[in-house]
């Protein structure tokens, strides 16, 4: 492995770290006096995390292999419902914020049941739980936003300051370092990305495969939750911000999974990404006005960033089959039928 | 194209290849007349599939390489030119599509005859079936791939890549390994396809690790090693002994198996098997006792792939009993199985056996992160100490890759890996099967030594292999399946079990389980 980093001088790893530089260097020569200010960077760390604390929730499920596209919805009706215990039963904001953690959890151990038990795909499922819960906000917030709760700790919990930024970074970065900690330094994390690597393997192993799966919807439906809170309490309540924040995360994953710790997903990376990706939102936004720019952005992203981990991972068996017959080669110049579906002698 | 006659159908003239400072292909000249079979050996790394990468058009090789086919230089770097030039690729991967007939998977390549837009299926069927008479072999073209056998599909691989008359003419065929998935009984219906291939007029190049078939098949044999043509010969210049020694550079002498100290058998088992019933295994009871290998013999579809793996718990058992020292194991429960002291190697290693994404160190290390954590903490230094140890030991190349993932080790490698995880943990029983399914020669001999260690050291080791030479080299005791029954247990005298000896079992057994089915 030496040997291949120095052959590598990093371009691969730290590519979105050039993509950043280039894209701070094009909107401070294009925009001197909006784009290059410390304003804008506060803009960024404040509109950001919500959106990044949904992405690092989303990667828990990832590593082991398992989709979860209820993090958008969990967190707009769990924000939501946060804001309705406050509003119209007169619970104090902290246990509010616990129940709404907590709603977040119950959806993934829904989700995880349903993956686990019944055994059905994780894309699928979480689709379906998806629109259930659309539903149940629907229900819950009888079709009208609710009002932002009035009490002084409601906005200072994530609005407050701390050198300049407001305290809900940190409450990302202390997330991030949790979540990274468990997924690398514990063996908790090793049998998650095991599971997630091949799960027959795993399971010979001895890895309780269903469990780390199950666990790992759970986490990221809790997480996906305190991020739906930070979002309502910061941006106000919106029936349909989770919806907008799912793809952004799903941008950030992939992308991030290219990124320092290459084809894995990781917390890093993820950060990175959502840090490239705003800063050329952001500044999109300052040189122009138009609307859908940042839609459009996100969409692309999330191909380019999809297509760079395909291409890696062929790349990867490639260089590892070289001069080798090993049953591991993925050779792109096979035929392109070669879908796999033959069965085993 | 034109056909110059005198000119070879495939000729490689100081073929090399780089990365970086390393030489994977140095130079390599070899010829390939029409008609003719040539086996092209080499154990792992030796640059084999690199050549055939070269030559299938993913791989730009060196400048000053130069190939030619039919007389004609063949353009680098592109499938489609080599395809034009005539050249045709049959990987292990046979890139069939199992539930979709023979002549559908057919035309998939040479494409469907239409008239008017629509598939004219009775034409399709008839090219179908003559290029299928072309390699000697009758398959009805209706029939769905899945519905074959192993070397029948390896047979409609290579009747697709030579095609039939109409299509463009195929120069020359080159086989990836075609025969090391194939179970050992059907081997000879490939080998038969082969010469029919030749016949026809195709340059046929196969490149095999078995020594035997080459042996057997080949009009011409060449060996590269480091990426260097070491041999190039006519058939009759090779013996099996020969060829061991160009493939890896030692005399044979030095390389020849330890015997294995035989169990004592006046102890008590340590795994009894009783009644065991699963996936085409039915009432199979046996006992193993520690310091001895027992192996495990049979035709593909006898049992002996899928008994291990439901003593283990990693397939079904529908019935029986499996006891490891004094503990019962309930079925399907891997967990229990390890608590109990087993461990399993699957044979499948890329699908159930390893992590190929995750890095060396991981995959060596997933039995025992509880004795790597302080705190809820992995430490790293003690994992990596530990896998140091043991790659040593097994000499896994390349060295001191610990951080590499699994994937970009050669197969011999990645297997050496996935049994020191293993042996690593001290297992009281260690299952394994077929352990050194293509691997090349230097890399079974160490996982043979290995093996044969940790018999000594007292772990019960029970292995089922299609490999006479390795059951023989390394076994006390073998039983051989038929039919899901062990049919046969032959137990080794003085001078061990000769693999003459269980061949000539395994024809018997299989011979009395015919014809009491016919009865």
């Amino acid at each position: 492995m030496k040997k291949l980093r120095k052959v590598n001088p990093g371009f691969d790893r730290f590519s979105g770290v050039y993509l950043w530089v280039v894209f701070v260097i094009i909107f401070s020569i294009w925009s001197p006096h909006e784009f290059a200010t410390l304003s804008t960077v506060k803009i960024i760390a404040s509109q950001q995390t919500a959106g990044a604390v949904v992405a690092v929730a989303l990667l828990i499920p990832m590593v082991c292999g398992q989709f979860d596209l209820t993090v958008g919805s969990n967190a707009n009706l769990s924000g939501l419902v946060a804001i309705l215990l406050q509003d119209s039963y007169h619970w104090a904001p902290v246990p509010a914020i616990i129940a709404a953690v907590l709603i977040g959890a119950v959806i993934g151990v829904v989700n995880g049941f349903i993956v686990v038990k019944l055994h059905v795909n994780s894309f699928i499922a979480t689709l379906a739980v998806g629109s259930v819960i659309m539903a149940a906000q629907t229900v819950v917030t009888n079709s009208a936003t609710p009002a932002p709760p009035t009490s002084v700790f409601w906005s200072t919990f994530t609005q407050n300051t701390i050198g300049g930024f407001q305290i809900v970074t940190v409450y990302l970065i202390v997330i991030a370092l949790v979540v990274w900690v468990v997924l690398v330094k514990t063996p908790a994390g090793r049998y998650m990305h095991a599971t997630g690597s091949n799960p027959e393997a795993a399971r010979l192993s001895g890895i309780q495969t269903d469990r780390w799966s199950w666990l790992s919807l759970i986490a990221s439906g809790a997480i996906a939750a305190f991020a739906g809170v930070l979002y309502v309490s910061l941006t106000g309540p919106s029936d349909d911000f989770g919806s907008n924040l799912l793809l952004p995360a799903f941008a950030a994953v992939f992308l991030g999974a290219t990124q320092l710790v290459p084809g894995r997903f990781n917390v890093w990376g993820t950060l990175l990404a959502i840090v490239v990706l705003a800063t050329g939102v952001t500044g999109l936004q300052l040189v122009t006005t138009v609307q859908w720019l940042p839609d459009l952005f996100n969409g692309v992203a999330l191909v380019v960033a999809v297509s760079l981990s395909v291409s890696r991972v062929r790349t990867f068996g490639s260089r590892g089959t070289k001069g080798r017959s090993s049953p591991a080669s993925e050779d792109p110049a096979e035929p392109k039928e070669s879908s796999g579906s033959v069965p085993a002698g | 194209m034109s056909h110059t006659g005198s000119a070879p159908a495939l000729s490689m003239v100081s073929v090399s290849k780089s990365y970086g400072p390393s030489r994977v292909l140095d130079s390599l000249t070899l010829d390939l007349a029409a008609g003719e079979i040539l086996a092209l050996l080499g154990q792992n790394g030796s640059g084999k599939s690199t050549l055939i990468k070269v030559l299938s058009g993913y791989h730009l090789p060196d400048s000053g390489s130069t190939v030619t086919v039919n007389g004609e230089p063949l353009k680098f770097g592109s499938a489609a030119a080599s395809h034009s030039a005539g050249l045709r690729f049959v990987h292990q991967e046979l890139g069939l599509i199992g539930d979709q007939t023979v002549a559908d998977n057919m035309a998939f390549s040479t494409g469907y005859p239409t008239k008017g837009g629509r598939i004219q299926t009775r034409l399709m069927r008839a090219r179908a079936q003559r290029a299928l008479a072309k390699v000697g072999i009758e398959i009805d073209p209706e029939r769905t791939v899945a519905s074959l056998t192993p070397a029948q599909r390896t047979a409609v691989a290579i009747a697709r890549a030579l095609g039939a008359e109409e299509d463009e003419p195929a120069v020359a065929l080159i086989l990836d390994e075609p025969t090391a998935t194939l179970p050992v009984e059907e081997v000879q219906v490939l080998l038969e396809v082969l010469r029919a291939s030749a016949k026809s007029g195709a340059a046929i190049m196969l490149v095999t690790h078995h020594l035997e078939e080459a042996l057997e098949v080949s009009d011409r044999l060449a060996v590269i090693r480091d990426g260097r043509l070491i041999a190039a010969s006519p058939r009759a210049d090779f013996t099996q002994n020969n060829l061991v020694e160009f493939l890896t550079g030692t005399p044979l002498a030095a390389r020849t198996a330890m015997r294995n100290a035989v169990a004592s058998a006046n102890q008590d088992p340590t795994l009894i098997v009783r009644g065991l019933a699963g996936t085409s295994v039915a009432d199979v009871s046996f006992d193993a006792r520690a310091g001895e290998i027992v192996g495990v013999y049979g035709l593909t579809g006898s049992g002996r792939e899928t008994l291990l793996g439901a003593v283990f718990g990693a397939r079904p058992r529908s019935d029986g009993e499996v006891v490891a020292g004094s503990q019962p194991l309930a079925p399907e429960d891997p967990r229990a199985a390890m608590k109990a002291g087993i461990g399993y190697v699957p044979s499948d290693r890329k699908a159930s056996g390893s992590f190929q994404l995750l890095e060396a160190r991981e995959n060596f290390g997933i039995l025992k992160l509880p004795s790597y954590s302080r705190f809820g903490l992995l430490s790293r230094k003690r994992e990596v100490q530990e896998s140091e140890d043991w790659f040593g030991r097994l000499d896994v190349r390349p060295s001191g890759a610990l951080e590499m993932p699994l994937a970009l080790f050669s197969g011999g490698n990645q297997q050496k890996i996935v049994i020191c995880k293993w042996l690593s943990v001290r297992p009281k029983i260690l299952l394994l099967d077929d352990p050194t399914q293509g691997v090349d020669i230097a890399a079974k001999a160490d996982i043979h030594a290995e093996l044969l260690a940790a018999a000594r050291d007292g772990v019960t080791i029970v292995m089922s292999s299609n490999d006479e030479e390795e059951l023989s080299a390394l076994c006390s005791r073998v039983l051989i399946l038929a039919n899901g029954r062990i049919a046969l247990e032959l137990t080794a005298g003085d001078e061990g079990i000769s693999s003459h000896e269980l061949t000539e079992a395994l024809h018997r057994v299989s011979a009395d389980s015919e014809s009491g089915a016919e009865r």
